[in-house]
């Protein structure tokens, strides 16, 4: 590809450093995969290869030669979201990013400007999301990646040059064809580029020709990209059985981080937290919680999981967890300079959700009035609301400081005082001594409410949701009690029973 | 503002403004006192000033919880952020409505404990109400260290807003900036005819008031 400027970036050790994401092991360890009774070392840290261990040696094997050595299995959940926070990393740097293996992205820089620059960005952003990765920038895939573990910029058209130098075990051959090569005594990527092409073919076949063009500095298959991520997702497999909420918490607590940083990363706030629970020995347990406002923060996040998780606990013990955010833009509002201020929605958002997570359900919101004359029922809508209204002539008068209180009659001289209700939820059941014709009440008990009746006014009859299952049929009174309190109490019509819904304060 | 700005066009001069006027109205904004319980301003002689914990107390039937919806009332009206901390769960939407809240710019939090409630104070002054009544209810017995209500007096202070506690007897003690009770207090019927209750009468009394002073006010609050 003429012109074409393709960046390598590759995670060493891949899973290894998924796995130790944020997290870093001193002690030698090594991560195994393969067959559960037999299962090969894939991965080393730097301290396990410094004791002389590598890959491919069974896990006896390596014990025996570091009896103190650390093993740990492959977590895929923890890959799983390494890989995405990879692609988010690299997809901030580059409109077109394929995927070449685990760890491994080739990113199109065509154009980009200032390399070694972006080189520098692009391994911030990897450090920042726990994976440490190396770059390298040139003409074509593979130089690319032969120049990423040095941090090297090949210069356009010195691919070929480059490559020539490199030793051919970084070819990346199959086991067959590195063995052909060491036969024909070919020890660098020069040594084989070479080579006619038709004789590698001959011997080597369609894979082998493809690398012998790569091998002379020619690529010219466009970079294949990858769908973005648009659900985030963290998670862990856990080395032991979790049944405690607050070792649960504790473990959820480290995805959890990762993915609120990614969320931030991306300019994003979570409006649905799904958490996905592996149960021992089998099983999984999902549930989602949704949040009152958007919200990227780990505090409110852990607080509505606490609340989730008490109230209906997993049914088993844990053994992996798995998070997924559901993803919305933080809101953007413009604050006005004048009138009332308006509130940030960031600083709204974290406060509404964090009080949901206190209160729980139904507990906070702007009320609703509902179809009913019922004082007890009331509907809860998501606080949302509209701008203040622009500043006013009498809002100014009123901000001049030595007129305050003058502007303050002036500007609201019909404040509308009205005796209200206090709504009691649900109603208190009450004993009443009545007068037998008319049903008057004269004495009332019950909850903290106890007196004569001084003054009685009434019936009022309330009668709904006759159309339906449950119908409504109250006589209301209004009755001034011997405490000097004023109540609104009724007697419900089918059972007989009087009960008092509010008190007038 | 210019009117006679050079260079300004015509329809244009009254929406420019000076940076200096810019500032002047920025700290108007910020010294604006809030516009809220009509009644406890014409008890304390002007508008309530931000930053304060202001305590409303009196027993049952007195007509607080009236006045605290009053205060709500006009407060939405002019579009400041308002709260109502409803620890008793009292408030009847409908007939909040019929009070003149707009509830949409209403946020009804319906704490369970006394300590939910001032958990729920205080993150409301912190997130940027200006407004936020804390109504007690009827709920006797509950207590919070005094230390409680000097740090949410403080964060009023520091958020700039009104803190109107409503309960049945002085609770917040030297957190509050002033203290209105509920002197005295009684249902009003009409006995022309069938019995019919009017509404209720009370008396408000300024029992303190930071920087001193005191009144006091007659209120009729019909049915």
């Amino acid at each position: 590809m003429s012109g074409t400027r393709v960046a390598c970036l590759i995670v060493p050790s891949f899973p290894l450093a998924a796995r130790l994401r944020g997290e870093p092991e001193t002690r030698p360890l090594a991560l195994l995969d393969g067959p559960r009774n037999a299962p090969v070392v894939v991965a080393l840290n730097e301290e396990a290869r410094r004791a002389g261990l590598r890959t491919g040696l069974s896990l006896p094997q390596a014990r025996s030669l570091l009896p103190g050595l650390e093993a740990k299995p492959r977590d895929l959940e923890a890959e799983r979201g390494a890989r995405e926070a990879l692609l988010e990393a690299a997809a901030a740097s580059s409109p077109v990013v394929e995927e070449g293996g685990l760890g491994l992205l080739y990113l199109d820089w065509t154009g980009m400007g200032d390399e070694r620059s972006l080189m520098r960005s692009l391994t911030g952003a990897c450090l920042r999301a726990g994976l440490p990765a190396q770059v390298g920038v040139a003409g074509g895939r593979l130089a690319a990646r032969l120049a990423a573990p040095n941090g090297t910029v090949v210069l356009p058209g010195e691919d070929a040059w480059f490559l020539a130098a490199q030793p051919g075990a970084r070819l990346g051959l199959s086991e067959e064809a590195a063995t052909a090569l060491s036969r024909w005594g070919l020890y660098t990527v020069g040594a084989f580029a070479a080579l006619p092409a038709g004789e590698v073919e001959a011997r080597l076949g369609r894979e082998g020709l493809e690398l012998h063009r790569a091998a002379r500095g020619l690529d010219d298959r466009p970079l294949i990209g990858v769908r973005g991520v648009r659900v985030p997702r963290e998670g862990l497999e856990l080395d032991w059985v979790v049944a405690d909420l607050e070792a649960l918490l504790e473990a959820a607590s480290r995805p959890l981080a990762r993915l609120a940083a990614r969320l931030a990363a991306r300019g994003e706030a979570c409006r649905a937290l799904t958490a996905d629970l592996s149960l021992d020995p089998v099983g999984k347990d999902q549930r989602t919680v949704s949040l009152a406002a958007p919200s990227a923060e780990l505090k409110t996040w852990l607080a509505l999981l606490r609340l989730e998780w008490s109230e209906r606990p997993p049914s088993a013990g844990v053994t992996g967890l798995s998070f997924a955010a559901e993803p919305v833009k933080a809101r953007r509002t413009q604050l006005g300079l004048f009138g009332p201020a308006a509130q940030s929605p960031d600083a709204l958002a974290g406060f509404l959700v964090r009080l949901s997570a206190l209160l729980g359900p139904r507990r906070l919101g702007s009320p609703r009035a509902v179809d009913s004359r019922r004082p007890e029922l009331f509907d809860l809508s998501p606080y949302a609301p509209p701008p203040p209204p622009e500043e006013t002539t009498s809002d100014r008068a009123l901000s001049r400081g030595s007129a305050a209180s003058e502007a303050v009659g002036a500007a609201e001289p019909d404040e509308r005082l009205a005796c209200v209700p206090r709504a009691l939820r649900p109603p208190v059941e009450l004993e009443v001594l009545v007068e037998p014709e008319e049903l008057r009440p004269l004495r009332l008990s019950g909850g903290d409410i106890a007196g004569a009746v001084q003054s009685a006014a009434g019936p009022w009859r309330m009668e709904e949701g006759w159309w339906n299952d449950v119908p409504e049929a109250r006589d209301y009174w209004d009755v001034g009690l011997s405490d000097g309190g004023a109540y609104r109490v009724f007697r419900d019509r089918r059972s007989g029973r009087w009960y008092a819904d509010g008190i007038y304060d | 503002m210019y009117s006679n700005a050079e260079g300004v066009p015509e329809g244009l001069a009254g929406l420019v403004m000076t940076g200096a006027d810019l500032a002047r109205r920025l700290e108007e904004r910020k010294r604006r006192p809030l516009r809220s319980a009509a009644a406890l301003e014409r008890l304390s002689g002007g508008a309530l000033s931000r930053g304060t914990l202001i305590e409303l107390c009196g027993p049952r039937s007195s007509g607080r919880f009236a006045i605290a919806l009053a205060a709500l009332a006009r407060a939405t009206r002019v579009g400041e952020a308002s709260a109502l901390i409803d620890l008793g769960d009292h408030l009847d939407p409908r007939a909040a409505e019929e009070a003149g809240i707009e509830l949409a710019r209403l946020l009804w939090a319906r704490p369970r404990t006394l300590k939910e409630a001032l958990v729920c104070a205080h993150a409301a002054v912190g997130a940027g109400f200006a407004f936020v009544v804390l109504d007690l209810g009827e709920r006797r017995g509950d207590r919070v260290a005094a230390a409680s209500w000097l740090r949410l007096a403080r964060a009023a202070e520091a958020g700039q807003a009104v803190v109107l506690l409503v309960s049945e007897r002085p609770t917040a003690g030297p957190a509050a900036a002033s203290i209105v009770t509920v002197e005295s207090a009684r249902a009003v019927w009409d006995h022309d005819g069938p019995p019919l209750f009017a509404g209720l009468s009370s008396t408000l009394s300024l029992r303190k008031r930071r920087g001193g002073g005191g009144g006091r006010l007659s209120l009729q609050l019909p049915l």
